[in-house]
């Protein structure tokens, strides 16, 4: 492979990784929204009752995994998001192994290490409240 | 104000899709629209209205990256190499408390923004690449690049300069936006493009895609705190993935003038919001 062929596919690779993860996380998030609508939230109710600080809604991975099975749309919501926010880092990841498959040392380093501040920062946030 | 939950999730979608084409034509998230939307019209909770802008951020970044790396407009190679200084200041920001007050470093930032646009709207000239990059750092990591313009139907070509510089003004901007809560991305368009002098359709693509993965860091700590409230969130999720894949497409074909024109008029507009954040 050329270096102008590994360029390219490069390219399609990582556009690829970025196009399959706002598809799946598109189809989740309108899924867990119709759901939500077709059980138990009436369209007339007003949005202050969802849309503020005291409703709650799983946003853990256990409580996100428990509240798929009696759906009320608002869990599946939040794994289509969840989804959508691993989708960058995921992005990253394909990089880094793009590039140390093409033995592209200097790109290598660069994004792992990007990859290692982004772990590093998903580790603070989820342990520290 | 009385509405139902469902006029809501229509409506708030229909301004995400402006907020996703604006973004993605200028490099920066829907944040700078999808606050003051949701704060002044929606009443919506600040900690709530910041946890739906990041996620906006990310969706802008996703859904206009797939075609603009296909169109080569994204330099992946300067992107990557940027984000290990912005993700590393995002952090920094996130868990430093600075010795400036909060209402000082919002009029440092307005400032620094209208400076920004005041340089933007009197270049007129376009980005005259030497024949040669004399910058050392470029040249190893093969950061010039070149993409078709479908406005002026020709092959752009480009050499970076002023890696360095640059790497150090993006470390500040991940910083600042974490600090203050505001999109990064207003501060790397014009270090992009008057520092490292990449083309302005280059700049926004490459910081449309960077701005994702800045985002991504702090969004876990949001997501595991609950402030990202899923019937906020799904429609502007939606919404600005369709605005952003619209406007992605949409770039290549209007003149680098007319980006350049678009972008001072949103770094006016967000310097003005954070003149008056700083003076409350």
């Amino acid at each position: 492979m050329n270096k102008r062929q590994a360029t390219n596919n490069t390219e399609r690779i990582i556009s690829s990784v970025l196009q399959i993860g706002v598809i799946v996380s598109t189809a989740i998030i309108l899924l867990g929204l119709i759901s939500f609508f077709a059980h138990g939230n009436p369209r007339s109710t007003p949005y202050h009752h969802y849309a503020s600080p005291a409703y709650s809604f799983p946003h853990s991975i256990s409580a996100i995994r428990n509240s798929l099975h009696s759906d009320q749309g608002a869990g599946l919501i939040e794994l289509g998001i969840g989804i959508l926010i691993l989708t960058p880092v995921l992005r990253v990841a394909a990089s880094f192994i793009l590039f140390l498959r093409q033995q592209d040392r200097p790109m290598s380093a660069i994004t792992l290490s990007v990859l290692i501040v982004l772990i590093c920062s998903f580790i603070l946030g989820l342990t520290t409240h | 104000m009385h509405m139902s939950v469902y006029d809501f999730v229509l409506s708030l979608c229909l301004i995400s899709i402006a907020a996703g084409l604006i973004g993605s034509l200028v490099g920066l998230g829907g944040g700078i629209i999808i606050v003051p939307v949701l704060t002044l019209v929606y009443h919506i909770d600040i900690r709530l209205a910041i946890g739906a802008s990041i996620l906006s951020v990310i969706a802008t970044s996703s859904g206009a990256a797939v075609a603009y790396i296909r169109e080569r407009l994204t330099n992946l190679r300067v992107g990557m190499f940027l984000e290990v200084a912005t993700t590393l200041g995002a952090i920094t920001g996130a868990y430093v408390t600075t010795l400036i007050s909060g209402n000082v470093l919002f009029i440092l930032f307005a400032m620094i923004l209208i400076f920004s646009a005041l340089t933007m709207f009197r270049r007129r000239t376009q980005n005259i690449a030497p024949p040669r990059s004399s910058d050392s750092l470029a040249n190893r990591l093969q950061l010039q690049g070149s993409y078709y313009d479908q406005s002026q139907r020709k092959e752009i070509k480009y050499k970076v300069i002023g890696t360095k510089l640059g790497l150090f003004v993006m470390y500040i901007a991940g910083m600042v936006s974490a600090l203050l809560g505001v999109g990064s991305g207003t501060l790397k368009v014009p270090a992009m493009d008057m520092i490292m002098r990449i083309p302005i359709k280059a700049s926004a693509a490459t910081s449309d895609f960077m701005i994702g993965v800045t985002a991504a860091a702090s969004a876990t700590a949001y997501f595991a705190r609950g402030q990202i409230n899923p019937i906020i969130a799904a429609p502007i999720a939606l919404g600005v993935l369709m605005g952003a894949t619209a406007g992605s497409r949409l770039l290549n074909r209007v003149t680098p003038r007319y980006i350049q024109m678009l972008f001072v008029l949103v770094l006016v507009v967000v310097s003005l919001e954070m003149l008056q954040r700083g003076l409350a």
